[in-house]
């Protein structure tokens, strides 16, 4: 019998195989996976199209839509892509609150990943808990925003609204619980010694290969890259903030995990520094506390909330090109804006990091086991809707 | 190293390649050049150690050029990484054919497949050309991402 006759082609999904909408289209021998090509858009939603028919304002929630679990990466993007057209900077404090919104995000973005990928290879526990414990910061976003995931909270000059009162305390409070937590993930989770067989030298993805295919976030540091937008193109509050990036050596499924796992525990440290140096004065750039009424600039003042001054309704942004990139969760995210002094974007160009990644789902799956395929899919992050936007 | 420094070493590097390099600070350089030269000025520019594509724009101005840039940066070299390489090429309105850079960057691949499957460019060479990645496999019509496709609107108002 020749090879040819030997190999299967298997479907896996498109009803939902792990965190979203795709379909893999898997060529096998036996139990090898000879070849496995990735067959996106199932979740498509045509983000670049919408924004041309949307004012500039109205996109913000358009761009957060397709990346659910980590949202602020995209609202940050795509705002600091404006403002660099606008050429204005939010101010210190304005920048520090995004700083700690992205931070919050970035962990339970990081918790959701690795819940998934947990009951991906059987461990339904450690879902269990990493999405229990999503809770205390999501609750936080949301005392801080008024939404739980989709948050919109970063706007052109500024951000939407005040640090809650005694936020503080109720923030380290989470923090501890999550440091704390760390070891019982260590103990049932990370060091079993069923985890280990399943991730450990599965999906291993060279230093060489992770920066000639473009690979993005944990992925591409995992990988022994230390690239970070945070450090490379520092952004927000990041200048004033120290903390280190993550790399793992090793390349494996494993070393992803790691890396968010220890990515978790540097935001843990950066959200306790942003609060200490958190500095005082505005959360909007004077021009646009400038364009609200006396009566609203009162109402600021009593509620912490930002009234949205009436230019943004028909927010006109200059003539010009911009590009934005931002570390998210899952990786670099970037916005590429073409503006004609317009209402709406000529031409706006979203590249999220689970695009990015799209490509190791056959680069890594040739010539593994079937049953490494969800070890190796979980361990990317790989979010569908967020690759199709 | 500087943004001067940078554009001058590019500029010598492309000295041959008849391109027109322009900059914007801090960190943006814009290199225009012709379809036909274009895989060899990302050869170069692979050399000079940029070694990824981080996003692919196709632009469309209707009855007038197609325009795709790609923006491509460094891994290995984070002396780099501060700089986003604008690489440009304008395409004529009926023949938006210029050929695929996979072979010199890889990370373009889903990015060339993606603007081919909305925007309609055919990028030779690239060997997913006339399938589609995000659109239906039955889809049939004009690309949705050019400006002569209209976006149906709903609602009382529409």
């Amino acid at each position: 019998m020749s090879l040819e006759e030997r190999e299967l082609e298997v479907l896996i999904g498109p009803q939902h195989p792990a965190s979203g909408h795709m379909r893999m289209i898997a060529k096998i021998d036996g139990d090898i996976v000879v070849e496995l090509r990735p067959n996106i858009g199932y979740v498509h939603r045509s983000v670049e199209k919408l924004a041309e028919a949307k004012k500039f304002l109205q996109i913000i929630p358009l761009v957060e839509r397709p990346s659910l679990a980590d949202t602020t990466a995209n609202n940050l993007a795509y705002v600091m892509a404006l403002e660099k057209l606008l050429g204005l900077e939010a101010p210190p404090r304005a920048q520090y609150l995004r700083t700690l919104l992205a931070e919050i995000n970035r962990i339970h973005s990081h918790l959701y990943g690795l819940g998934i990928h947990g009951v991906m290879i059987g461990s339904s526990t450690a879902y269990m808990w990493c999405f229990g414990d999503r809770e205390p910061f999501i609750e936080l976003a949301q005392e801080l925003t008024g939404a739980r995931l989709s948050y919109s909270y970063i706007i052109p000059g500024g951000v939407r609204r005040e640090l809650p009162s005694r936020f503080t305390e109720k923030v380290e409070k989470a923090l501890r619980y999550m440091e704390n937590r760390m070891k019982d993930y260590f103990n049932l989770y990370l060091n079993n010694p069923v985890t280990r067989a399943r991730l450990e030298g599965v999906g291993v993805l060279s230093k060489e290969d992770a920066i000639r295919l473009g690979v993005a976030g944990p992925n591409l540091r995992a990988s022994g890259v230390p690239y970070d937008v945070r450090k490379v193109e520092p952004y927000a509050a990041y200048p004033d903030i120290d903390f280190d990036i993550i790399t793992e050596k090793v390349g494996d499924a494993f070393a992803r995990v790691m890396v968010r796992v220890k990515e978790i525990q540097e935001s843990i440290r950066i959200i306790r520094q942003v609060l200490k140096k958190m500095p005082e004065g505005p959360i909007l750039h004077e021009k646009y506390i400038k364009a609200i009424s006396p009566k609203m600039r009162e109402y600021m003042k009593e509620t912490g909330e930002v009234k949205f001054p009436g230019i943004f309704a028909n927010l006109r942004i200059p003539a010009g090109e911009a590009i934005s990139r931002v570390e998210g969760g899952r990786g670099e995210v970037i916005f590429h804006i073409i503006s004609d002094g317009k209402m709406s974007p000529y031409r706006m160009r979203m590249v999220t990091p689970s695009f990015r990644n799209v490509i190791l789902f056959e680069h890594l799956n040739r010539g593994v086991r079937v049953a490494d395929i969800p070890a190796i899919y979980g361990s990317l992050d790989y979010f569908p809707p967020e690759a199709d936007r | 190293m500087n943004f001067e420094e940078l554009k001058s070493r590019i500029e010598e590097g492309l000295r041959e390649l008849s391109a027109e390099i322009s900059g914007k600070e801090p960190n943006v350089i814009n290199i225009n050049v012709s379809r036909d030269k274009i895989v060899e000025v990302a050869k170069k520019l692979k050399a000079l150690g940029f070694d990824h594509v981080k996003a692919v724009t196709a632009i469309d101005y209707p009855n007038e050029r197609f325009e795709v840039v790609y923006i491509a940066s460094s891994y290995s070299n984070l002396d780099l990484a501060f700089f986003l390489i604008n690489l440009r090429t304008d395409l004529p309105y009926n023949d938006p054919t210029t050929p695929s850079l996979i072979e010199v960057w890889p990370s373009a691949f889903y990015q060339e497949h993606e603007e081919h499957d909305l925007m309609g460019i055919v990028f030779e060479g690239h060997p997913r050309m006339g399938e589609r990645l995000l659109l239906p496999e039955s889809y049939e019509g004009l690309p949705p991402l050019r400006k002569e496709f209209k976006i149906k609107t709903e609602g009382i108002n529409a």
